[in-house]
């Protein structure tokens, strides 16, 4: 039979996926790809960074109430798994990301397409998430040391 | 850490589920603990000596504490 903490635990966490993924879904689903209006369009981008504020907001919510739920032991896994899991996920996608930029896949399909341009987009799609991972250990690390002075 | 938590739990004849609801965790906490996998915090040792009307000292086996004692024998 599942605890009730730790059925407790996953109804926050799977409110924080559904909710987060409606919220940021909403504005689309209403208001239509950007795809479909004016490209870009200032007003479509409003609503969307919005949304995906709301999204995010949302997401975290859930997943602070999820963690502070579950006991000592599930919430030192949590630790230790996202430290461990980001580092060695970061690490392993190093090679997968010179391997790509570099047009490792335009060297195994030919067909697929390749280009200054391209490789930007794609290079800036990998810095943002591995940047802010970073910002945000940076700035935990220091919040750490000087709260417990 | 080495601990007696699975001889005082049997004492009770608690399960390991009996156990985790009194100290309201996990029962793969309880399980952890036991094997000595996991060690507490100071709060839930607390609560676990408090819990069988022991000590900390008593429930947890200080493995270094006992290898310096041997080892100025």
């Amino acid at each position: 039979m599942v605890e009730r903490r730790t059925v407790r635990v996953w109804t926050y966490a799977a409110a924080g996926i559904v909710g987060g993924t409606a919220l940021f879904y909403l504005p689309i689903l209403l208001i239509g790809h950007p795809a479909k209006h004016a490209f870009p369009d200032p007003a479509r981008i409003v609503e969307i960074v919005v949304a995906a504020i709301l999204a995010a907001a949302w997401g975290m919510a859930f997943a602070v109430l999820a963690f502070r739920n579950a006991d000592e032991f599930k919430q030192e896994g949590s630790r230790v798994s996202w430290y461990w899991g980001s580092l060695i996920g970061i690490a392993g996608s190093v090679p997968i990301y010179a391997f790509i930029l570099f047009g490792g896949l335009h060297w195994l399909w030919p067909s697929s397409p390749v280009g200054k341009e391209l490789a930007l987009a794609f290079a800036s799609g990998y810095a943002l998430p591995v940047i802010m991972q970073l910002m945000g250990f940076v700035i935990l690390s220091l919040w750490w040391r000087l709260s417990k002075r | 850490m080495k601990n007696r938590l699975k001889v005082l739990r049997a004492e009770r004849n608690w399960s390991q589920a009996d156990l985790a609801e009194r100290l309201d965790v996990s029962r793969q906490s309880v399980n952890a603990i036991e094997i000595g996998k996991y060690d507490p915090s100071l709060p839930l040792a607390f609560k676990i000596a408090r819990l069988f009307g022991q000590t900390i000292e008593t429930l947890f086996l200080d493995e270094t504490a006992q290898k310096t004692k041997s080892t100025r024998r």
